[in-house]
């Protein structure tokens, strides 16, 4: 009912209002007006009944008196012109009947006492007792029985009989009447709503309600005009502000375009300068090798193996003599041995620095291989495991790390494979440890360490933690750290850590943070979806 | 009187010719006769004559007439006089004579004399004076004496209670204009009594 009422048009609502109310108020009215006229009906009974009784009692003296059954039968005949009355009798002293008017049962008797009267109800019915009295002598009775409850019930009949035509006629009434209000009221708002629903349609703003009465409705009309030019106005500059904010964003997805260019272009930079430490340092070993081979050749004793050789070629006829006897001869053969141990020796020490300049070699044509391979393009997903693209990374800040004195701790707990753009994963590992790298620069050397960590969530996704015990992160920092333009360095951009955890959930991952406060170090960790084994990539 | 219409009865069923109207005046005489009886059997059976009855009433009467000043003095008896028929006098003696009414002594006397007609409060005057009563009442007309008979012509000719037999029954009628020409008032409890009324 009430939600039925709820979604009921307006002029519904008021003419269930007017009715409802029409009617309650004729409940009361009725109600209360049938109360009091039963209660007085009542009343008045009663008080007829004793009345009656009293006038009957008075009238019967004579009768009673002189035993004149005739006479009490015609003053008890007067009560059928009384409606109500179902029976009365006149009993003389000694009980015995006089007269009697209808059936009046035989509940009745024994109720006088002391010459008063007495009244009571029995089923629905008052029955009174009276004495008849003379000379202050009872010298009979009489008893009236009146049927209290179909006069009741007849009253009550006739109550619900005016009720409903009273009722009928006040709802037929109140309808008409609520018609003829309902339009007065409804009309305005059905205007208002009317306005309201083509504005919202068309999206048209201009429009505006047509002011009826200078009633709440029409205070309400305006209001809603009012509203409708704040909304147009607002309206206006929302479009202007939603402008405004498509140029900025345009603005800004263009200056990320450049940053994530310059990004790359320095993590190019920076991939060249760790590939040319390394070639730079290899090749200083190349050189070292190189030196050392040529100090070796250098430093032979050829000379005195041709002087030795032309001694014996001089000698040539009287070699064994000389061998034999003369002094130097004597010298020779053990020379040659120690010769030939020494060349032997160098021999091997050249081929050594030799194998270590072809490693060396090796190692620069490996680190060309893995810039080269750096250089490709990005968006290639390849399968890969985890601490493989760790190796790379360390490799490349590795140089750095030690120009800066500081220990790297490597540790492979469980690692499963990884479907991964791998460029973007060093380019986050890298910004990871450069971004270490920098948080310790002024602590001291013993306490620089970062360690990097693969191992697996609970979830079976792979983990790579790069953690430091640099200058930490203060907790306010934390849910800012990886916001665009954040960055608490001098000469940082505030980019490197915000397009890493672009980068890791444009691979399906995601990038978090932990640190207990500044100089308590921090740990970053790249959590990338472990690879589905059952899928081969395309 | 029943004796009376007892002879005629007898009379009139001794002998004769049989007839149609002969029969119906057997059978109308057999048919009072048996209700003489009944009405007599009644009588005996409760242990109340006529005239004990009517004394009754007499006696009751008392209380709903209201005498002059002149004839209601603290401590003066109320006379009931009767006239006529001696059995009557004895037999209302017998059942109210010595009472007292409203503190009242009831005195019940035979009378004879004007002189004792106009000392009485009551006056009962026996169908056996059927035939004097005009020049009876006429002597007490006027005087405040309630006038009691028993004959049918009674209230016609100027008396004020008339009480008729009817089997058991007495029935009371009132000439309530005789009494006020009496200077009596009588009660309006016995307004049902009054000539004319259902019991007059």
């Amino acid at each position: 009912m009430k939600a039925m009422l709820k979604n009921a048009p307006i002029r519904s609502k008021l003419r269930f209002i007017i009715l409802s109310t029409c009617i309650v108020s004729l409940l009361v009215a009725c109600g209360t007006l049938f109360a009091v006229q039963f209660y007085f009906f009542r009343k008045n009974f009663i008080q007829d009944m004793v009345s009656t009784s009293e006038m009957l009692a008075a009238q019967s003296i004579g009768a009673v008196d002189f035993e004149r059954r005739d006479v009490g039968e015609e003053i008890l005949g007067t009560l059928s012109a009384k409606s109500g009355i179902t029976g009365a009798r006149l009993s003389l002293k000694d009980g015995r009947e006089l007269s009697a008017f209808r059936d009046v049962g035989n509940s009745l008797a024994g109720h006088v006492a002391g010459l008063k009267p007495a009244q009571w109800w029995d089923d629905g019915s008052l029955l009174f007792e009276y004495p008849v009295i003379r000379d202050q002598e009872q010298i009979g009775t009489l008893y009236i029985k009146s049927d209290y409850g179909a006069q009741s019930r007849r009253l009550v009949s006739l109550y619900i009989a005016i009720f409903c035509m009273v009722l009928g006629i006040s709802v037929l009434v109140a309808w008409v009447i609520s018609i003829r209000l309902g339009r007065v009221i409804s009309a305005p708002i059905q205007k208002l709503a009317e306005t309201a629903r083509a504005i919202a349609a068309k999206d048209d703003y201009h429009l505006r309600a047509e002011k009826v009465a200078n009633d709440e409705v029409g205070a309400f009309t305006e209001s809603f005009n009012f509203m409708l030019d704040q909304v147009e106005h607002r309206d206006k500059a929302l479009r202007h502000e939603i402008a405004e904010r498509q140029r900025a964003e345009s603005e800004l997805q263009h200056t990320q375009t450049k940053l994530l260019q310059a990004s790359h272009q320095a993590g190019m930079a920076e991939v060249a300068t760790g590939v040319l430490h390394n070639v730079g340092n290899v090749l200083n070993s190349v050189n070292v090798s190189a030196a050392i081979i040529s100090e070796k050749i250098n430093g032979a004793r050829l000379e005195k193996m041709q002087r030795t050789a032309a001694m014996l070629v001089d000698k040539n006829g009287d070699l064994a003599e000389f061998i034999s006897n003369d002094p130097k001869g004597r010298l020779i053969p053990s020379y040659l041995v120690n010769l030939g141990t020494h060349l032997i020796s160098e021999r091997n020490e050249a081929i050594s620095e030799l194998e270590s300049l072809l490693r060396n070699i090796e190692h620069i044509k490996e680190i060309v291989s893995m810039q080269q391979s750096h250089a490709r393009v990005f968006g290639l997903i390849e399968r890969i495991q985890p601490e493989t693209l760790v190796d790379d990374a360390i490799r490349m800040v590795s140089v750095s790390l030690r120009r800066h004195q500081i220990n790297l701790v490597r540790d492979v707990q469980n690692s499963t494979p990884v479907d991964v753009d791998r460029h973007k994963v060093l380019q986050i590992l890298v910004n990871l440890l450069r971004n270490a790298k920098h948080a310790m620069e002024g602590g001291q050397d013993e306490a620089r360490r970062i360690a990097v960590s693969v191992d697996r969530d609970a979830t079976g996704a792979v983990e790579i933690t790069v953690s430091d015990t640099g200058c930490g992160i203060p907790t306010e920092n934390l849910t800012k750290i990886f916001s665009h333009g954040f960055t608490t360095r001098k000469d940082g951009h505030g980019f490197g850590l915000h397009s890493s955890a672009l980068a890791a959930q444009q691979m399906g991952g995601r990038l978090t943070v932990h640190s207990e406060g500044a100089g308590r170090g921090a740990s970053f960790t790249l959590h990338l979806p472990a690879a589905n084994t059952d899928a081969t990539l395309t | 009187m029943p004796y009376d219409f007892f002879i005629r009865g007898l009379a009139a069923c001794g002998g004769g010719s049989f007839s149609v109207s002969l029969l119906r005046a057997r059978i109308a005489w057999t048919v009072a006769m048996l209700s003489f009886c009944l009405q007599f059997l009644a009588c005996a059976q409760d242990g109340t004559s006529e005239y004990q009855a009517k004394a009754i009433h007499i006696a009751k009467l008392v209380r709903y007439v209201e005498w002059p000043k002149e004839k209601t003095g603290h401590g003066v008896p109320i006379v009931i006089g009767v006239f006529g028929n001696d059995l009557a006098s004895e037999q209302i003696r017998e059942v109210i004579g010595n009472q007292k009414i409203n503190n009242r002594e009831i005195v019940v006397k035979n009378c004879a004399t004007v002189q004792e007609f106009k000392g009485c409060h009551i006056l009962f005057v026996s169908r056996s004076e059927e035939s004097r009563l005009g020049s009876i009442l006429g002597k007490v007309k006027g005087d405040p004496v309630l006038t009691v008979g028993e004959c049918d012509s009674f209230l016609e000719k100027g008396g004020i209670i008339n009480l008729r037999t009817t089997g058991r029954d007495v029935k009371m009628a009132i000439n309530e204009k005789n009494a006020r020409n009496s200077g009596l008032r009588l009660s309006p409890k016995l307004v049902d009594f009054r000539e004319g009324a259902v019991g007059g």
